[in-house]
């Protein structure tokens, strides 16, 4: 019998997915969410999730620790698989232990009394050390700024606040994988910069698998090494962001209301004033090729 | 725009040097999240509050409607001090979409949530069926007039609480964060209905990290940090002075840092937009190239 490799633990599989949700009143349609989906994540990689509002990239989210279908019902078909575990063979609180999640509201991410309580809420739940966990506690609030903000009760934060709490929250669960529903959505800009910094670092140094669902087009074109853009259930565009960002496929996105990064969208509209071909996705490269163009008379 | 002139009329909205805390501890000196804010709000404006996470903007919207009363200072709308009026009194006057868009759906339809504001105002049957089709035919949803609005997605539940508040038709707009989760075309449809409003005297204010947003529909922006009033002004001038953000904790978007990276080229540093910066660029490409711009015509 051949055994195949081990699957590494930041492995996330989706094969064929296609799931819906169930009627919401009796007598009413399942409500189709997902259709056919199929992506591979490797350890220390940044996967973007993009698409119009009601795509289907929450519901991704949620199946990727098994909440879809196991709390939620409905059909599924397809495969996920994180690690090699089957969502559909383990339990969600197993697959927590590889998993983290960040969802959409803040607020539901929030359970404790104070915002110390709600970052150890999670590793205590996997079994760690009450040392380890003061230390993590400690470092996932100074990676989110809120390290001032330790006996101070969550409900009473502002909505970034709170939305910087829940990522520290998931961040102390030092997970295998980190899936995060928008979580840049309600932060100031240096605050979504910094989570974005801190994503990057974890995917760099401990590899860290991330999956990061957003409308931020600019972060994702600035961070993610692979983009999924959905509509209707689908996958419409898959590639890294320099690929899904140009050309035909932009335009595609724009004309089903779908974001794009403001330096594509430079680059298409000086394309189509000046003879050149720019291709810049960052700002930095945006400055060096606007300037050579500018230099060679 | 064909927006009215402001400011040779009464303003929508007041406020008189507001401040506020959230806590009164006996003998101890309040802690103020807000300090000394003085704003007027004209027919027509959209004025948007830019701020750090935690720096009073949500809390400035709470007082701005009522739910929150002043600590000192007065707020008036319409001339009149809200102090005396409950928040169900000035429902009609100040609409206002919370941060969070569950905090304001409860009905088991989503036809039936939006219809609960006008309905409340007193309206006969056949206006309050009028402006829910309007409101829920200006944002595209429709489609989901039956569906029970708490299972929508995070997108969906937040189009229906705007459909809500549209549906109210108060002459003042608070909007907090109201994008955010939202994809482009959705926030689109939101502000093409935001315009027609102002043009008939309907003024707004926006709560919003998204500073592109801002730029391209706000008519002044005001900066607050650390609950005061900290700068004032139209869009060019506040959004692409990074020195001015930099002073608040904010940081300008990509697109400003690009125009100031090639200002010493030609580039205005103050473009607003990309087709802004497109035609700017374009003109300066033109000026140092001018063989390439012969042959290409
Ligand atoms: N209900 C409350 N009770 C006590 N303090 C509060 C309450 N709500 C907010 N605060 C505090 O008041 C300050 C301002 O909060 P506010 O929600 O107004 O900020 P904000 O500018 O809207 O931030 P964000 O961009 O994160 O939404 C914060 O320090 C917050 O912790
Ligand atoms: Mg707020």
């Amino acid at each position: 019998m051949i055994t195949a490799p081990p699957v590494p633990a930041g492995t996330v599989e989706v094969t064929g997915l296609s799931y819906s949700y169930p009627p919401t009143h009796t007598g009413g349609e399942p409500v189709a969410a997902l259709n056919d989906i199929s992506f591979r994540a490797e350890p220390g990689q940044i996967v973007g999730i993009t698409g119009t509002s009601g795509a289907g990239k929450s519901t991704l989210c949620l199946a990727l620790n098994g909440i879809v279908p196991r709390r939620t019902g409905g059909a599924f078909r397809g495969r996920v698989a994180i690690g090699g575990r089957d969502t559909r063979q383990y339990e969600i609180a197993v697959m927590a232990t590889r998993v983290a999640m960040v969802f959409q509201q803040p607020e539901s991410n929030l359970v404790g009394l104070s915002v110390a309580a709600d970052v150890a809420f999670g590793p205590e739940n996997l079994g760690v050390s009450p040392s380890e966990i003061a230390a993590r506690v400690t470092w996932a609030l100074d990676r989110v700024g809120m390290a001032g903000y330790r006996d101070a009760a969550p409900a009473r934060l502002s909505g970034g606040q709170q939305q910087r709490v829940a990522i520290a929250a998931a961040l102390a669960m030092q997970p295998a994988v980190l899936v995060l529903d928008e979580p840049t959505a309600a932060l100031d800009p240096l605050g979504a910069e910094e989570v974005l910094g801190v994503l990057g670092s974890l995917a760099a140094s401990r590899e860290t698998t991330i999956i990061l669902a957003s409308q931020d087009a600019d972060a994702l074109a600035g961070h993610a090494d692979w983009l999924i853009v959905l509509d209707g259930g689908q996958v419409i565009a898959s590639g890294t962001p320099p690929d899904v960002y140009a050309g035909n496929t932009l335009i595609q996105l724009q004309s089903r209301g779908i974001a794009v990064s403001a330096m594509a969208e430079l680059s298409a509209t000086l394309n189509a004033r000046v003879n050149q071909s720019f291709a810049f996705q960052t700002v930095e490269d945006a400055h060096r090729d606007l300037a050579a163009a500018l230099s060679q008379a | 725009m064909s927006v009215p002139s402001p400011r040779r009329t009464e303003p929508k909205l007041r406020l008189e040097t507001v401040s506020y805390t959230y806590d009164h501890p006996a003998g101890a000196v309040p802690d103020f999240t807000l300090r000394e804010i003085s704003l007027a709000l004209y027919p027509g404006e959209l004025v948007a509050v830019i701020g750090q996470n935690g720096s009073g903007k949500t809390t400035l919207a709470r007082l701005c409607n009522g739910l929150l009363r002043p600590t000192n200072g007065r707020v008036l709308i319409g001339g009149e001090e809200t102090q005396t009026r409950s928040v169900a009194e000035l429902a009609p006057r100040v609409g206002y979409v919370f941060q969070n868009p569950d905090h304001q759906l409860f009905a088991p339809t989503v036809a039936e949530d939006v219809a609960f504001g006008p309905r409340n105002l007193g309206l006969p049957a056949a206006e309050v069926e009028r402006r829910v089709q309007a409101a829920l035919t200006d944002l595209a949803i429709t489609s989901l007039a039956d569906q029970h609005p708490l299972l929508l997605g995070y997108g969906g539940r937040r189009l229906v609480a705007l459909a809500g508040v549209l549906a109210l038709g108060s002459p003042v707009l608070i909007l907090d964060e109201p994008t955010s989760g939202l994809d482009q075309a959705s926030g689109d449809r939101l502000f093409q209905v935001l315009h027609r409003r102002r043009e008939r005297g309907d003024a707004a204010v926006l709560i919003s990290h998204d500073f592109a947003l801002v730029a391209a529909h706000a008519s002044r922006v005001i900066v607050i940090a650390g609950g005061r009033l900290v700068a004032e002004g139209e869009p060019r001038r506040v959004l692409t002075d990074p020195a001015l953000l930099a002073r608040a904790g904010l940081a300008p978007t990509g697109l400003t840092r690009l125009a100031h990276l090639l200002e010493p080229l030609g580039v205005p540093a103050d473009v607003l937009s990309v087709e802004e910066f497109a035609e700017a660029y374009e003109r300066v490409y033109r000026r140092t190239r001018p063989t390439s711009a012969w042959e290409q015509a």
